[in-house]
């Protein structure tokens, strides 16, 4: 593209007073003002809001009045409304990449704000910098690629079924990957749910049902996503089907082999509540509803125990199978991987993993269903035969604690009552139960009028966090708690203890995180594209979040991510196509030596070597790969590979634009005596 | 192997002889060589900390600065030295302008606080310099597995983040030498020490619910790293005997006494006969 | 019956709640600007802290009752308690706080406001005049112990004027002198 000549630059500049976040520290008229004679500035002016109508009018008709070649905006982060006004410069015949944003607000007046000669400084050398900048602009174009109407769902618990159930139901195709044997997720764990206390596989199980028969849902169960990669438009995915060792088609869930086999593992449904068969299936209503061996702890490997094949009347067993891997086009990827307890062994003032009568509500749970260890007994483990007579919860065990997890788990208060009120409908006065909380968290639909009916129904509510916990000779748990109520520092003695656990994310969050390009906020948790406003978009285009991986959620809040996960891809692949803006790194052919830096230091193998005619390497760049980081700009020798938008050129005109005008306020100090501009 | 500053207190030299001369031939049996600091105040405790937290900031950044001087880390045998030292260089480390402010009182005796020496507690040095292995090799009489509890002294754990100390080191050094560790409900609590001055029926009766405690869950011995707590657990029960009737007969040994009875010093060396309630019961026990 | 023109005094009763004006605003400014005090604001109540002093019970005012009146502004109860002194320093309190509130650190911060305005017991003082005029806490008096043990008779390495010297001229110089 030949240079602009310089008084060809016709850039206008729009200083928004963004209500009083800049217009209260700085002047934003006087601003403005300031450079209606700056060198290429062809007009000036400030707005309250510039991202309002009136201020989009605004730039709409001086690009038109002026002739503009660029425009400047002085306002807040370009993260907000860079989109906005890129499409009002397009619309008015300008290409949408000739805009240059000065922060003014996170970069000056939020930080400034208690010093506003400073500030205002500050603000005028952001926007010298973002007119030189202007002044280097190129336009820019888009290319389009079609987008696979199919989707990618990961983790098959309460929000990806939804999420699945609801893309399904659009005729999208869906592929459902769960790592476990079957789908179901933490719900299908639970006996009842709170506030309503209706049964939660009677709520769940027809979801379930519902996956295995829709035609457009594919599932993968006992599967695990092993690579993604992006192609064009859409996602290469790959796959790994761990071998279950029962045959889904054969098997007819007869129950032989689970009753004939004589190996056991720890019993990671009941999270560790007792042991299971080596073969077997989590529950009832799992899906696939057939058994399952887990070649962990089955002695068929070691000791060539072959008595579940020969008990099968179907020969659906076979131990030669290998795992299998598969490769999916998908237009789009929805990550549900959920979330699981802290390790209660980080917890050892509370005895976690040392005393035998400390609990996990999540364990403790398990003991309240009908289907787990004690068929919906409440006994005391290791050997599940005597009812505890008092029973203490342990609210935020390692939740809000800065030695642990400063985060709330936002759904143990509300469990915590749930599991108080089933244990008084099964035991009454049997079992003394006892709360100890701090702070009791009933802010969703009819939350708070069952935290009533549980202080009615006579749990002891204690306003305090435990201290001294000891382990006494018969097995029982004594602690200290001041209660603040009365003021008086109490010495408790329980049966049994149930910690109210901290929340992370599924461990596999992290990997899977790096794989899909998604950042991940304190504690693991995958990171929304924005807070507020697009809580289930992420930073990769095509990839969603839905469900306790982006924080810890309720059902509720799962099945709205759920749903709104599949809104955002659907409209994401019904569109067909995505329109990708060629802001990348380019190669300029006679300047390449190929000497191959590029290549390596690009972190998204975006760049590869290729050979020219004369044989002589040359790097060329895959503009779908490419997200414009930039690295390659900075390790190429020759000047021969630009990141577009953010050339070299262009970031010193700003920089330079920049010192520029802090030298010459200097200088004008220095011949006035020092009075600011 | 290495050359230390050691910054002995005045409690330790005064009071119990018994723990530097244990503390200095053990150490000599690892190589490692202890120099006295020469020159320096003595910390002030957590009472000095209380009414002049300048003033108390101020002795032990000056002593930290002398030590810096040597190019050697600073090693004390006691847990309130310690807990000053380690706070001190804690704050001077993170708060520059804490740091600025000191220097410049330093200054006029023409010392800075660097920071380059660290200050460590003995036992933490053993742990980490000479290390577990190191001392299982030396180990020539080694106890029968008799049960010994651990009285830490809060300084030494506490807070974490300042002392970064964890129990494990002081149990692990016990069990090396052949002993088992006794677990006790009132592990983590205070002798009583601090508020001897304020309170002195508080502090008695911290100190024997931590005997009785001790001795509730079986333990013949227990050990102790400062002076203070000694003070408390040792002396303290001649008064309970005296004055309240409460008898425990419990032998508290300086861990360097067991270390070094282990390492085949004899009961002299390692000044047995200056613990107050009778502690030659322990020779008793090596392994057969 | 009392008569006529003789006015009995109202009684002493205490009624009244603490008024918003009677709260010292700038207190926690105040703490929060000493060493460690910089967490103080992020007190949520919870109590841990008392929970996990193992001498709160015998304390009319508790660790974390305490904290909330830095908090609060509630100045002169603060530094007037026994309580402050009666810490054990133990630090057991500081450490499991699960805000990270150093509460330990924070009485040592009240006890020297506390001192500053002379509210110091008598035996803090006279360990202070200890320090000021022998230059230590303890002295060795049986030298034959160490000799026994093959150890220099004196304190090794202290010096005695360092103490004397430098102490002279901070609080403690000035609490012992005017405690004279």
């Amino acid at each position: 593209m030949p240079k602009k000549k310089k008084d060809e630059h016709r850039i206008g500049v729009f200083i928004c007073s963004c209500g009083t976040n800049i217009g209260g520290v700085i002047n934003v008229r006087k601003l403005a003002r300031d450079f209606k004679d700056y060198p290429g500035v062809s007009f000036t002016t400030s707005n309250m809001f510039t991202c309002s109508k009136d201020g989009q009018d605004k730039i709409a008709d001086m690009i038109k009045e002026k002739e503009l070649t660029g425009v400047v905006i002085g306002a807040c982060t370009p993260k907000l409304h860079e989109q906005l006004f890129r499409e009002i410069l397009e619309e008015n015949g300008l290409n949408p990449f000739r805009l240059a944003q000065a922060n003014l607000r996170e970069h000056d007046t939020w930080v400034h704000g208690d010093n506003p000669e400073v500030a205002y400084k500050v603000a005028y050398d952001l926007v010298a910098g973002a007119i030189e900048r202007a002044k280097t602009l190129e336009d820019i174009g888009f290319e389009e690629y079609p987008v696979d109407k199919s989707v990618l769902v990961i983790g098959a618990g309460i929000a990806g079924i939804q999420s699945a159930l609801d893309l399904a139901d659009k005729g999208i195709k869906v592929y459902l990957v769960e790592k476990y044997t079957s789908i179901g997720g933490y719900m299908a764990r639970l006996e009842k749910t709170f506030p309503t206390l209706d049964c939660s596989m009677c709520i769940l199980s027809p979801k379930l049902s519902a996956v295995e028969r829709h035609k457009n849902i594919e599932l993968l169960s006992y599967s695990e996503v092993i690579e993604t990669e992006r192609d064009y438009g859409n996602f290469k995915v790959r796959i790994k089907k761990k071998p279950r060792y029962v045959s889904i088609d054969d098997c007819i869930n007869c129950g032989a082999c689970e009753r004939n086999c004589p190996a056991t593992g720890l019993d990671e449904w009941n999270l560790g509540l007792g042991e299971r068969k080596a073969v077997y299936t989590p529950f009832p209503q799992a899906v696939p509803g057939v058994y399952f061996l887990d070649k962990e702890s089955c002695t068929h490997w070691t000791d060539g125990c072959t008595i579940c094949a020969e008990k099968c009347p179907r020969d659906a067993i076979s131990y030669d199978v290998e795992p299998e891997e598969i490769e999916l086009k998908v237009g789009a990827i929805v990550a549900a991987t959920g979330f699981v307890e802290m390790d209660i062994e980080e917890l050892p003032e509370y005895g976690g993993g040392k005393f035998a009568h400390v609990l996990t509500a999540g364990q403790y749970g398990r003991l309240l269903s009908l289907v787990g260890p004690t068929e919906g007994k409440i006994l005391l483990p290791p050997g599940f035969e005597q009812s505890p007579k008092r029973i203490a919860y342990i609210n935020c065990a390692g939740s809000r604690d800065e030695n642990h997890r400063p985060w709330c788990c936002n759904f143990g208060c509300m469990y915590t009552l749930r599991h108080a009120e089933m244990t008084h409908r099964l035991y009454g006065d049997d079992i003394d139960q006892w709360i100890v909380y701090h702070e009791l968290r009933a802010g969703g639909k009819e939350y708070e009028q069952f935290y009533r009916r549980v202080r009615e129904s006579g749990v002891q509510f204690v306003r305090g966090f435990p201290s001294d916990m000891v382990e006494e000779k018969d097995g029982s748990i004594s602690f200290s708690v001041f209660d603040q109520g009365t003021g008086s520092l109490l010495r408790l003695n329980f049966d049994m203890v149930v910690l109210t656990m901290a929340v992370d994310p599924s461990p596999g969050a992290a990997h899977l995180g790096h794989m899909l390009g998604v950042d991940r906020s304190e504690g693991g948790f995958m990171k929304e594209l924005h807070p507020k406003l697009e809580p289930v978009n992420t930073k990769s285009r095509g990839i969603f979040i839905a469900g306790a991986c982006q924080s810890p959620k309720d059902i509720p809040a799962s099945v709205a991510d759920g749903k709104a996960a599949a809104s955002a891809a659907a409209s994401h692949v019904l569109k067909g196509k995505v329109r990708v803006q060629m802001d990348k790194a380019v190669v300029d052919e006679t300047l390449c030596i190929g000497c191959g830096l590029c290549e390596k230091v690009c972190p998204f193998t975006a760049i590869s070597m290729t050979l020219r005619d004369d044989e002589s390497q040359l790097a060329e760049v895959s503009s779908i790969l490419c997200t414009g980081c930039g690295k390659c700009q900075v390790v190429c020798p020759t000047g021969a590979i630009k990141r577009k938008h953010f050339t070299t050129e262009q970031i010193e005109a700003e920089v330079l634009g920049l010192i520029s005008a802090h030298r010459k306020r200097e200088q004008a100090e220095k011949t006035s005596g020092g009075v600011s501009s | 192997m290495s050359t230390y500053s050691v910054y002995i207190g005045c409690s330790v030299p005064a009071n119990y002889p018994n723990y530097e001369a244990s503390m200095y031939k053990v150490a000599e049996l690892f190589g490692l060589t202890l120099e006295y600091l020469e020159d320096v105040a003595c910390c002030g405790s957590p009472n000095l900390r209380a009414m002049d937290y300048w003033g108390w900031t101020l002795v032990n950044a000056r002593t930290l600065a002398i030590a810096d001087s040597t190019e050697h880390d600073i090693v004390t045998p006691c847990n309130g030295c310690f807990g000053s030292l380690k706070d001190v260089y804690h704050l001077l480390k993170s708060d520059t302008d804490y740091r600025n402010r000191i220097n410049a009182e330093l200054e006029r005796e023409g010392l800075e606080f660097r920071g380059t020496s660290k200050p460590r507690h003995f036992i933490e040095v053993l742990y980490t310099d000479v290390g577990l292995e190191s001392i299982r090799k030396k180990i020539t009489k080694p106890f029968d597995g008799i049960g010994i509890a651990i009285h830490y002294g809060c300084h030494l754990l506490r807070p974490g983040d300042v002392t970064e100390i964890t129990p494990e080191i002081l149990s692990e050094l016990v069990r090396v030498t052949g002993a088992d560790v006794v677990e006790y409900a009132l592990w983590k609590q205070c002798c009583g020490a601090t508020v001897l001055p304020v309170d002195e029926a508080l502090a008695i009766r911290l100190a024997r619910d931590k005997l009785k405690s001790m001795k509730d869950a079986g333990a013949a011995f227990a050990t102790v790293v400062c002076p203070a707590c000694c003070n408390q657990l040792d002396l303290q029960q001649l008064g309970l005997r005296e004055s309240y009737g409460e008898q425990f007969d419990l032998p508290i040994l300086f861990y360097p006494q067991i270390l070094g009875l282990a390492l085949g010093l004899d009961e002299d060396e390692v000044g047995l006969g200056m613990n107050r309630v009778p502690a030659k019961p322990i020779l008793q026990h090596f392994s057969k | 019956m009392t008569e006529i023109g003789e006015k009995k005094e109202l009684p002493d009763v205490f009624i009244d709640p603490i008024d918003m004006s009677e709260l010292d605003r700038g207190f926690r400014k105040e703490i929060q600007s000493m060493p460690n005090g910089e967490e103080l604001s992020a007190c949520f109540a919870c109590s841990t802290c008392t929970s996990a002093c193992p001498i709160a019970n015998i304390w009319e005012i508790k660790p974390h009752q305490l904290i909330r009146m830095i908090i609060l502004g509630i100045r002169e109860k603060v530094l007037s308690s026994k309580e402050i002194w009666l810490c054990l320093t133990c630090f057991e309190c500081q450490e499991r706080c699960p805000q990270g509130v150093r509460v330990t650190d924070i009485f040592f911060d009240c006890k020297n406001l506390a001192t500053e305005e002379g509210m110091i017991p008598a035996s803090i003082v006279a360990l202070g005049k200890e320090l000021i005029e022998k230059g230590q806490l303890y002295t060795v008096t049986a030298d034959w112990e160490r000799e026994d043990l093959d150890l220099e008779p004196d304190v090794p390495g202290l010096s005695t004027d360092a103490v004397k010297r430098v102490l002279g001229s901070t609080r403690t110089g000035r609490l012992v002198k005017g405690g004279r």
